[in-house]
C-alpha cells in the first residue's frame, strides 16, 4: 500500500504553488509594514498631534418650544434664549474641579460646596450644566478665563416664558422637567430625552406633541488642552410648531379684569368669594373667546425657579384649579329653561298651562317656598321663566312623576313609585339636561375637565345626598321597567329647580349656547390653528398646517313653538322691568339679551352661601356669543353673575363696535402695558389672601 | 527504520520516536508562539488598563492566561496525535462543526449576532471551530483525489468541495459573522490553488487578480457611485446588513460618516499613525489610555501595540506572524502525504488573511469585517483553535518524510 501510494503521489508535490503561497503572504505582509511605515514613520507627527482631538462627544441639543399665540396675534408663551454653564469632563485633561468653583463660585453667586456638588453629579456623561441663565459678567468672565477653567463651555438653552403672566393663565398651562409619574409616556413611549421640558397642564400639556420640537445632537471635537470645537448639528433639532388659539388677548384680558375687578368692589367683598369663573363662547363654532377662572395664577412661576415663594399663595387660594372646567357647583334656577323643554317636549304642560302661584307648594306633608314668598298667582311658563317662578317648576317637577293632588298615580305605594314612575321623572329632567351637554364631558381641548353631577336624597340613608347614576338607571328602566334606588319624593321638585345637580361653568356655557343655536350643540374649543415653527400666525404668506374646525356633537329635535316659548321667557328675563337680569344689570343695553338666572344654596367653608349663576347669549336675534358666569358664594345672581355676564357682553360688543357709540369703542388690539397696570395683571402677584 | 521499530515493544517504539522526531521539532514556530503570547498579554494588559466598560471581562488578563495554557496543551496533544488518523474520523468533526453551526442560531444575541454558544462564565464562538474544519474535511477530499488510480480534477468530481465551503459560510454570513466567513473564503481559494490543475490555477489567479483590481479601481475612481452602489442594491435587497456594508463604504470614502460608522477607521487610524518610530510607551497611549477606541481588547488590539510601542514593536509582530507563515509552509512543503500539505495550507491561510485583514483593517488598508487578530486577540475559542491549528501543523512536521541516520 505504501508503496503504491509513494507512486501513485502525482507530481512532485505541489513546491511552486506553495511558493506561490509564500509570496503572497510576504507580499501582503510586507505592504502591511510599509502602510506602518508610512502611517507611523512619515506621518507620524501628525497623527500624534491629531491624537490629542480624540473625544468626539455628542450632546444633545434641545428644540426650541413653539409658540402659543391669541387668535388676534399676541404672543401667550415663548421661548427666551439664556445662556448656561456647562462642565465638560475631557479625558487627559487636569481639571482641578476645587480650584475652578473657587473661580466661579461668586460669579454664579453661590458657594464653592454647591457648585462642587454639581460639578460632581452624573460623573459618566460628558458633560454637566453648573450654572443656568448668565449674567453678561458671568459669560465675559468665562470668556477671559478660559485658560483657567479647561472644559468650562458656554452654551445657550431656552426657557419657557409667560409674557403677560396671568393672563389665560390656566388655559395655558405651564410646563416642566419630565416627572416620574409621566416618565414612562414620555420616555419610553415617545423616546423623549430624559432632560426635556414637557407641558405640564393646559394647552402646554393638550398639544405638547407639537410645540415641543425635536432633539438634535451637537457634535464636538473635545480636543486633550480643554478647547473643545463644534462639528456642527447632527441632526440639527427641530423647533415645535406654533399654536394659534380661539381667546382673543385683549377680551380675555378685559373678562379677567371684569372678573376680579367686579369681585373685588367694597360692595361684593363682604361675600368673601373664594372663586369665580366666565366662559365665552362664539354661538357660531363653539370656539372659546375667553375662558376666566379666579382666583388668577401666573404660570411663569413655574418656569422662572421662585414658586417657593407662590406656594403659601397657591395652596391657600388653590388657584391652580381651572375652576372653568374643574369644578361643578349647583346651578340654582339655570336649568329652568332645560326643564322647561323637557316639560313642553313631553307633552307634560303646554306653553298655555297656568299653575297658581301662591308662593308655595305643599309635597307630602312639607313646604316648598317659592323664592318670591308672596308668589306671583297665575303664571305660564313664560312668566315662570322671566319671573324664575319656583312653584311652577317645582310643580313641573311633581307633573313629570306623575304626582297630582297629593297622592301616587294609580294609589301606588312609595315602594313601587320610586322606582318606577320617579325613576322615569327624574330620566326626564336630568336626560334634558344631559342633552344639552349638562353632566357630561364637553370635550373640550384642556386636560382635566371634570364632569357634573346628578343627585337625589336617600330616604335610607336619613336623606343623605347620593349621586343619581343617570345613564345606569337609564338602561335599566329600558331593560327592566325599573331601576332599584331610594330617592325621595321632592328630589323631582329640587331636581327641577337644580338643587340637586352640579355642573362645570364649560358645561353651563356649552348649554346655554345650545339653546341660541336652536339645539344644535356644538364642542367648545381653544385651538384654532397649528402652524409650522417658523411661521407666525396671521403674518402673510403663513398657512397652518392644522386647522380646527367646529364639531357638532348632537342636534336635540325641539318643536319651534316650545323653543319660542323658553325664548320669550329667557328674553323677558333680561328685557321686561320685572326680569332678574334687567334687574341684575342689563336694563337699558343697547342690544337685547336672553338668559337665565339662577341661585343655589350652597355650602362654602362651614357657611351657608349662595352660588350666583348666569347664563346668557346676545343679540337675541342673531346670537352671537353665549356666557356662563358662576360666582360661588357671591350671593343672590343678581348680585354678581349677572352684573359680569352683562359687563361680558359688554365689552364684547364694544370691541366688536356694534350697539354702541363711537366714543364707547375699545380697541381689539391687545393693549399690553393697559394690562400690565392692571389689578387682575397684579392680582396674584399681591395675591387675594386675607 | 521504521520497520525495525515495528518489532519491537510498542511502549519503547513510541518514546524512541519521540526521542528521535523530538529533534525534528520546529523550535522556531514554538520560539514565535511564546513571543506572541507574551505579545498577546502586555497588548490586553495596555488595552485596558484602568478601564471599566461595561462589556470588559473580570480578570480579563487572568482568563487570557488561562486560554492560552489551554491552547498550549491542546496544541500539545494534537501535536503527538497522528493527523493521519484524521483521514478515517473526519466526519466527526465535520458533523459536530455542522451541528454547532446551527445550534448557535437558537443562542441568544450577543451585539446582534448569533455567534455566541454560552457556557458557564465563558462562551464558544462555532464559527472558529467551522474554519478548523473545514480545512480537515477539504484536505481529506483533497488527498483522495490526490491518490485515486485516476486522478480527476474536473468539476464533476471535485464540487462537494464546493459544497464544503459553502454550507458553513452561508451560515456563519447569516450569524452574521462577515469577518469570518471571508475566512472561510480565503481558505478555500488557498487550498484550492494548491490542488489544482495548472490550467484552473492560472484561470483562477487570473479572475481573483482581475476581480480584486477591477474593484480596487473602480472603488479608488468612482468612490460616490460605489458608495451608492452598496447603499442602493446591496442594503436594499438585504444582501448585507447596513452596518456591514457602511464598513465598506467608509473605506471606500471615510470622509461619509464620520462620527457614525467612520469613527473607528478613523480612531484606530490616528491611533496606529501616533504611535511613530518607538511608540507612545506602556499604558501611555493617548487613544489607548483614554479608552477612544471601542472593543480594543479584541478586534482593535493590534491599535494598542501600535500606538505604545510604535513601528518598531508592530512591524516586528508582523514579522514574527511572517517566521510563523514561512515555517508553516515548509512544513506544507516537507509533508510526507498530501493531507498534510493541505491542512498545512489551510491553517497557513486562516492565520495570513486573519493578520492581514485584522492589522489593515486599523490602518485603513482593508475594510473592517470584525475578526480577531491571531494568537494576540483576547478571546478563548479564537485563542484555542489557532493552538490547535498549529499543533496539527506541528503533528504533521514531526512525522514529516527526512532522511534519518541514526
Amino acid at each position: 500500500m505504501a508503496k503504491k501510494r509513494s507512486t501513485k503521489t502525482r507530481r512532485k508535490m505541489p513546491a511552486s504553488r506553495l511558493w506561490f503561497i509564500s509570496g503572497m503572504t510576504t507580499l501582503a505582509f510586507t505592504s502591511l509594514i510599509l502602510r506602518m511605515g508610512y502611517l507611523q514613520v512619515v506621518q507620524g507627527a501628525t497623527y500624534r498631534t491629531d491624537a490629542s482631538n480624540v473625544a468626539v462627544v455628542s450632546t444633545p441639543v434641545l428644540p426650541p418650544r413653539g409658540y402659543i399665540y391669541s387668535s388676534n396675534g399676541t404672543i401667550l408663551a415663548r421661548d427666551q434664549y439664556i445662556y448656561d454653564a456647562y462642565l465638560a469632563r475631557v479625558p487627559h485633561v487636569h481639571q482641578d474641579y476645587r480650584k475652578m468653583a473657587e473661580l466661579l463660585a461668586p460669579i454664579f453667586h453661590t458657594t464653592v460646596q454647591k457648585l462642587l456638588q454639581k460639578m460632581n453629579t452624573s460623573p459618566l456623561s460628558p458633560q454637566v450644566r453648573i450654572a443656568q441663565n448668565l449674567s453678561y459678567t458671568a459669560i465675559s468672565y468665562i470668556s477671559e478665563h478660559h485658560h483657567q477653567l479647561p472644559g468650562i463651555e458656554i452654551q445657550t438653552d431656552y426657557v419657557r416664558q409667560y409674557p403677560l403672566g396671568d393672563l389665560a393663565g390656566h388655559i395655558l398651562g405651564y410646563v416642566g422637567p419630565i416627572t416620574p409619574q409621566n416618565e414612562s409616556y414620555y420616555v419610553n413611549k415617545l423616546h423623549y430625552l430624559n432632560n426635556q421640558t414637557v407641558g405640564e397642564t393646559g394647552i402646554e400639556a393638550e398639544y405638547n406633541k407639537y410645540l415641543e420640537g425635536k432633539a438634535g445632537y451637537e457634535q464636538y471635537l473635545i480636543h486633550s488642552n480643554g478647547s473643545v470645537k463644534s462639528l456642527g448639528l447632527l441632526p440639527p433639532p427641530q423647533s415645535g410648531d406654533n399654536i394659534q388659539l380661539t381667546i382673543n388677548s385683549a377680551y380675555q384680558a378685559e373678562a379677567q379684569k371684569i372678573v376680579s375687578d367686579f369681585i373685588q368692589r367694597d360692595d361684593v367683598m363682604r361675600y368673601e368669594i373664594n372663586s369665580a369663573s366666565a366662559v365665552v363662547l362664539n354661538v357660531k363654532t363653539g370656539a372659546v373667546l375667553a375662558l376666566v377662572s379666579y382666583p388668577f395664577y401666573n404660570p411663569n412661576w413655574f418656569v422662572d425657579g421662585n414658586l417657593m415663594k407662590h406656594e403659601k399663595y397657591l395652596n391657600q387660594t388653590s388657584a391652580l384649579i381651572d375652576n372653568a372646567i374643574q369644578s361643578p357647583e349647583y346651578p340654582g334656577s339655570s336649568v329652568k329653561p332645560a326643564n322647561a323643554l323637557a316639560g313642553l317636549e313631553t307633552g307634560t304642560i303646554t306653553p298655555n298651562t297656568i299653575v297658581d302661584d301662591k308662593g308655595y307648594l305643599k309635597i307630602g306633608n312639607r313646604i316648598f317656598h317659592n323664592w318670591y314668598l308672596p308668589g306671583f298667582g297665575p303664571v305660564n311658563v313664560i312668566l315662570a321663566l322671566e319671573h324664575s317662578d319656583d312653584t311652577f317648576f317645582y310643580q313641573l317637577g311633581m307633573w313629570f312623576g306623575g304626582w297630582t293632588n297629593q297622592h301616587y298615580p294609580n294609589h301606588e305605594s312609595y315602594t313601587q313609585w320610586v322606582k318606577t314612575r320617579f325613576v322615569k321623572a327624574m330620566d326626564t329632567i336630568f336626560g334634558w339636561e344631559y342633552k344639552f351637554g349638562l353632566g357630561q364631558l364637553t370635550g373640550i381641548d384642556l386636560p382635566g375637565e371634570v364632569k357634573g353631577q346628578f343627585y337625589e336624597e336617600d330616604t335610607k340613608k336619613n336623606y343623605e345626598e347620593v349621586p343619581y347614576p343617570l345613564l345606569k338607571a337609564e338602561a335599566s328602566m329600558k331593560k327592566y321597567g325599573y331601576f332599584n334606588n331610594w330617592g325621595a319624593l321632592p328630589d323631582l321638585a329640587f331636581a327641577d329647580i337644580g338643587q340637586s345637580q352640579e355642573f362645570t361653568p364649560i358645561e353651563m356655557a356649552q348649554y346655554v349656547m345650545t339653546l341660541a343655536d336652536k339645539g344644535v350643540k356644538y364642542r367648545p374649543y381653544i385651538l384654532k390653528a397649528i402652524y409650522p415653527a417658523n411661521e407666525v400666525p396671521g403674518a402673510p404668506g403663513s398657512k397652518p398646517i392644522y386647522t380646527m374646525h367646529p364639531k357638532v356633537q348632537a342636534r336635540i329635535q325641539l318643536n319651534p313653538k316650545d323653543l319660542h316659548a323658553v325664548y320669550q321667557g329667557m328674553y323677558l328675563m333680561a328685557n321686561a322691568p320685572g326680569g332678574l337680569l334687567y334687574q341684575g344689570g342689563f336694563a337699558g343695553s343697547p342690544y337685547h339679551a336672553a338668559g337665565k338666572t339662577g341661585t343655589a344654596q350652597i355650602v362654602l367653608n362651614g357657611k351657608r352661601v349662595d352660588d350666583s349663576v348666569t347664563i346668557a347669549f346676545a343679540p337675541f336675534h342673531h346670537p352671537q356669543i353665549a356666557i356662563a358666569v358662576m360666582v360661588p358664594g357671591g350671593g343672590a345672581s343678581t348680585t354678581t353673575a349677572s352684573h359680569i355676564a352683562h359687563r361680558l357682553f359688554n365689552a364684547y360688543f364694544e370691541m366688536h363696535h356694534e350697539y354702541f357709540p363711537q366714543s364707547q369703542w375699545l380697541s381689539d388690539h391687545f393693549q399690553a402695558t393697559a394690562w400690565l397696570h392692571s389689578f387682575a395683571y397684579k392680582q396674584p402677584e399681591e395675591g387675594v389672601l386675607p | 527504520m521504521v520497520l525495525a521499530c515495528l518489532d519491537e515493544m510498542e511502549g519503547r517504539c513510541f518514546v524512541e520516536t519521540l526521542r528521535r522526531n523530538i529533534r525534528d521539532m520546529d523550535f522556531t514556530v514554538l520560539g514565535v508562539l511564546v513571543l506572541l503570547a507574551v505579545y498577546s498579554c502586555v497588548a490586553i494588559l495596555a488595552a485596558t488598563y484602568g478601564k471599566t466598560d461595561v462589556g470588559l471581562p473580570k480578570h480579563i488578563i487572568y482568563r487570557q492566561i488561562l486560554f492560552e495554557m489551554i491552547g498550549w496543551i491542546a496544541m500539545t496533544a494534537i501535536t503527538l496525535y497522528d493527523y493521519r488518523s484524521l483521514r478515517k474520523n473526519y466526519w466527526w468533526i465535520i458533523g459536530g462543526a455542522g451541528f454547532l453551526l446551527l445550534v448557535v442560531f437558537v443562542m441568544p444575541r450577543r451585539n446582534g449576532a448569533h455567534s455566541w454558544i454560552p457556557l458557564g462564565p465563558f462562551s464558544f464562538q462555532p464559527s472558529e471551530v467551522a474554519k478548523l474544519a473545514m480545512i480537515i474535511g477539504m484536505a481529506v477530499f483533497m488527498a483522495d483525489i490526490d491518490e485515486s488510480e485516476v486522478p480527476d480534477y474536473s468539476f464533476r468530481r471535485v464540487w462537494p468541495l464546493l459544497i464544503m465551503f459553502i454550507v458553513p459560510f452561508v451560515l456563519t454570513f447569516k450569524e452574521p459573522a462577515l469577518g469570518q466567513a471571508l475566512v472561510l473564503l480565503a481558505i478555500f481559494v488557498t487550498m484550492y490553488c494548491v490542488f489544482a490543475k495548472r490550467w484552473h490555477f492560472v484561470m483562477l489567479i487570473f479572475f481573483t487578480i482581475a476581480l480584486v483590481a477591477g474593484i480596487g479601481v473602480v472603488a479608488v475612481m468612482y468612490p460616490q457611485e460605489s458608495t451608492k452602489l452598496i447603499e442602493n442594491v446591496l442594503i436594499k435587497h438585504h444582501l448585507l446588513h447596513s452596518y456591514q456594508a457602511y464598513r465598506i463604504i467608509t473605506w471606500l470614502n471615510p470622509q461619509e460618516y464620520p462620527l457614525s460608522y467612520g469613527y473607528n477607521i478613523r480612531i484606530s487610524q490616528i491611533a496606529v499613525g501616533s504611535g511613530q518610530v518607538f511608540g507612545e510607551g506602556l499604558f501611555n497611549g493617548i487613544e489607548t489610555r483614554g479608552n477612544w477606541i471601542p472593543n480594543q481588547w479584541t478586534d482593535y488590539i493590534f491599535t494598542a501595540i501600535a500606538e505604545e510601542f510604535g513601528f518598531v514593536g508592530s512591524s516586528l509582530l508582523v514579522l514574527l506572524f511572517l517566521i510563523l507563515c514561512y515555517r508553516l509552509i515548509r512544513i506544507a512543503g516537507t509533508s510526507q502525504d498530501s493531507f498534510g500539505t493541505y491542512i498545512v495550507t489551510g491553517i497557513v491561510a486562516l492565520i495570513a488573511f486573519q493578520v492581514f485583514e485584522n492589522i489593515g483593517a486599523d490602518m485603513y488598508l482593508s475594510p473592517s469585517t470584525g475578526i480577531t487578530l491571531p494568537f494576540i486577540s483576547y478571546g478563548g475559542s479564537s485563542l484555542v483553535i489557532d493552538y490547535m491549528g498549529v499543533g496539527l501543523a506541528l503533528s504533521v512536521a514531526l512525522r514529516r518524510k527526512k532522511l534519518r541516520f541514526n
